[in-house]
């Protein structure tokens, strides 16, 4: 038996890493590219997706029980759903 | 306004930018689709669950991870989507008045430099194949050097320079610049 919380942290750990990634990709473009319009309106709009996809994940991620428990394997066979739907 | 900013490695003294060129959008448009429909699969997946199995969305742990998975996956296909505009924006052609730059990015951690000089081209020919070629006005641009079949380092770029321009926009223009800059010497 886990907890909700361990896939919180997988989650994070995964924003993390596309954070770096992310990153790089703009150190790219301020140290490479040829900051025109369109480098521009790219660069605003990649951050400002991200920013509204954070916020709305971490927005309902405020409001879940993270200590409730989960079964990985249903009790009832592997492809039941009936322990995973409370 | 934003002004394009050129990185020019080893730039010389008195040389000027005459031309820049891309590749045509209409070969950034075609990875574009893929995005459009990489973003467009959760929200077909959301629509199947409902109809199918709307039990399973109505459970909080059910919906929790689901969400969890859908935000990393957007968040990477976003981080893809942008890295491959970053890749299209940053293959670029700089015709100087002294030579032509290549600038290639391959991926996120590789990029490519080559340089030709202008007084050593010979001829410059351009190519358009393909209907979309001829409709988008985009094709190949070949810059050759008569020297490159007569000495062994040379031959080395003549496979180089075939490949470099492709997909290229403003065809003619960039040939008749190059064509003026140049200095060719008919042998």
């Amino acid at each position: 038996m886990i907890t909700l919380s361990i896939f919180l942290y997988i989650y994070l750990f995964l924003v993390v890493i596309f954070i770096l990634f992310a990153m790089f990709v703009i150190y790219h473009v301020i140290r490479f590219s040829f900051w025109g319009l369109p480098a521009f309106l790219a660069t605003f709009l990649f951050i400002a997706a991200t920013v509204i996809i954070l916020f709305v994940t971490l927005d309902y991620c405020a409001r879940v029980d993270w200590q409730q428990p989960i079964q990985i394997l249903p009790s009832g066979g592997l492809f039941s759903t009936q322990d995973l739907i409370k | 306004m934003y002004r394009e900013r050129l990185y020019l490695p080893d730039h010389l003294p008195n040389e000027k930018v005459e031309f820049v060129l891309r590749r045509h959008l209409f070969v950034a448009f075609g990875e574009g689709l893929l995005f459009i429909v990489l973003f467009a699969i959760p929200v077909g997946f959301y629509y199947f669950f409902k109809i199918l199995f709307p039990h399973l969305l109505a459970s909080e742990v059910v919906y929790t991870l689901l969400l969890l998975s859908v935000s990393v996956y957007y968040l990477y296909i976003l981080l893809f989507a942008y890295t491959s505009f970053i890749d299209y924006w940053l293959d670029i052609w700089v015709v100087t008045n002294e030579r032509i730059i290549s600038i290639e990015q391959r991926g996120l951690f590789a990029r490519k430099f080559s340089e030709q000089q202008l007084f050593l081209l010979q001829d410059v020919s351009s190519e358009v194949h393909g209907i979309l070629a001829t409709l988008f006005h985009f094709g190949i641009l070949l810059p050759s050097q008569l020297a490159q079949n007569r000495t062994p380092y040379l031959n080395r770029c003549r496979g180089l320079t075939r490949l470099l321009y492709e997909s290229c926009n403003s065809l003619r223009p960039a040939e008749k610049i190059i064509l003026e800059r140049g200095s060719f010497n008919y042998l």
